[in-house]
């Protein structure tokens, strides 16, 4: 999966867990301040990041990704980690 | 005639329903004069799970236009049978004519008739909790859905209404003990106001539980919806110059044995008699029935026996089942709901009054009086 198509994947996936329309997510915006999100739908967006993408993004990583940008951020280096066999 | 206190009335002064035949009380009403034009498919709540429904007609509500009624967000994770509950109430509540003030709300309380809750909720968490590798992997935004007031809860949270919140289960009956409820509440003092109605969701295991169960006739359908009604103190509502759609007046209900028709015949049969009689009526008063187990092998022909011997003579009767489905829980409220429909349909000259009997295979029956509010 190219990096591209693995971010829309991301974007999608919690544009839907947070009930935001097309475009209305950003990169910066903050999940929890701008987008009325809770710990329970967090926890939703990783687990389906896990069960749909294959990536296995530890919880203790969750104040590493209070917008999109961080989410990109660290399952961008958990990716190419895995690539490369580390 | 035994001696018994009368009831004081419950005046419904709103109400929601939804229904296979679509959303209100006109369509209902339209429904049961001239039938559904077409019924609405099953939403499939097992995709690639179930083999689909069992080779009998599953009629349910059509489009919901959820966002129409209840807006676009924190809706993600509610299921359908929260969705069916939360529109009704929402109908309601608008029918009400005014908003309710932050007071009002916080005096108003809901108790709805539902034996299962969500049994798709239920289902799949469940085999989430069996199949899925890791615990965190069952979705836990779902997993509230999975108690049976997860419904009542909603309702309360989405209204602001902080008064007692109440699921009732009863098997058929379910309906007739939320009305007993209510009226013990709102005669207590403990709530001012509350949502009473009942709940039942078109799903796949829910009609082949019907099916294999042998309770149903062949070809009786399966169905959904959901009634709310709006209720007050009838006194406290006569006294403030307001009026209603109608008062809830004897309400009996209890249980006779799963096994035994004869006593079974004899409790409704008597549950008819106390409703009436608490009510201050008599058979002869009575104008129209609205009949509970319709298309239930075994039981229906104890309804109607009951009914003919305490009425002695032929009623106009409303068979609910017929055209929106078997309804179980939310059964006795949509019997409700139908002779309200009917009466705003077809304007009387005089305050009519309707019994909503009934029995389930399970052992529950009883009876509700219904008088028209003029």
């Amino acid at each position: 999966m190219t990096l591209d198509v693995l971010q829309e994947k991301i974007r999608g996936i919690i544009s839907q867990e947070l009930e935001l329309e097309d475009g209305e997510l950003t990169a910066e915006g903050h999940f929890i301040d701008e987008y009325d999100a809770d710990s329970l739908s967090l926890i939703t967006i990783l687990a389906r990041i896990e069960k749909e993408l294959g990536i296995v993004v530890p919880q203790d990583e969750l104040p590493n990704m209070p917008n999109l940008q961080g989410v990109f951020d660290v399952v961008g280096t958990i990716n190419s980690r895995e690539s490369q066999g580390v | 005639m035994t001696t018994t206190v009368a009831v004081r009335p419950l005046t419904i002064t709103a109400c929601g329903v939804v229904s296979p035949a679509g959303l209100g009380l006109d369509v209902l009403g339209g429904a049961l004069r001239s039938g559904v034009e077409e019924h609405a498919a099953p939403v499939s709540g097992f995709e690639d799970v179930v083999d689909g429904y069992p080779p009998r007609p599953a009629w349910a509500v059509p489009d919901l236009r959820v966002a129409e009624h209840l807006g676009r967000k924190g809706l993600r994770h509610i299921d359908r049978f929260t969705l069916l509950g939360l529109i009704a109430c929402k109908l309601a509540l608008d029918e009400y004519g005014r908003p309710l003030t932050d007071a009002e709300r916080a005096e108003t309380g809901v108790v709805m008739a539902t034996n299962t809750g969500s049994l798709v909720s239920m289902l799949e968490v469940g085999r989430d909790t069996l199949l899925q590798e890791k615990p965190y992997l069952v979705n836990p935004a779902r997993f509230p859905n999975v108690v049976t007031n997860a419904c009542t809860g909603q309702i309360a949270i989405r209204n602001s209404l902080t008064g007692v919140n109440v699921v009732m289960s009863g098997g058929q009956a379910a309906g007739l003990a939320a009305v007993r409820f209510a009226r013990t509440t709102i005669g207590d003092g403990r709530s001012r106001r509350l949502l009473v109605g009942g709940i039942e969701e078109l799903s796949e295991v829910a009609a082949w539980g019907w099916h294999k169960s042998g309770a149903l006739r062949d070809d009786a359908a399966v169905g959904e919806g959901a009634a709310a009604f709006l209720v007050e103190d009838g006194e406290t509502v006569a006294a403030e110059g307001r009026t209603g759609l109608a008062e809830l007046l004897g309400c009996e209900v209890g249980y006779y044995g799963a096994r035994d028709a004869e006593g079974r015949l004899d409790g409704l049969r008597s549950g008819i008699e106390r409703a009436l009689d608490r009510s201050g009526l008599s058979p002869g008063e009575v104008d129209v029935v609205a009949v509970g187990a319709t298309g239930q092998l075994g039981v229906e022909e104890i309804e109607e026996r009951a009914l003919q011997e305490v009425l002695g003579r032929p009623v106009p009767t409303v068979r609910v089942a017929e055209t929106l489905g078997e309804l179980y829980s939310a059964s006795v409220p949509l019997q409700i709901a139908a002779v309200l429909a009917l009466w705003r349909a077809e304007p009387a000259d005089h305050a009519r009054v309707a019994l909503v009997t009934s029995i389930g295979g399970d052992g529950n029956a009883g009876c509700l009086v219904v008088r028209e509010c003029r």
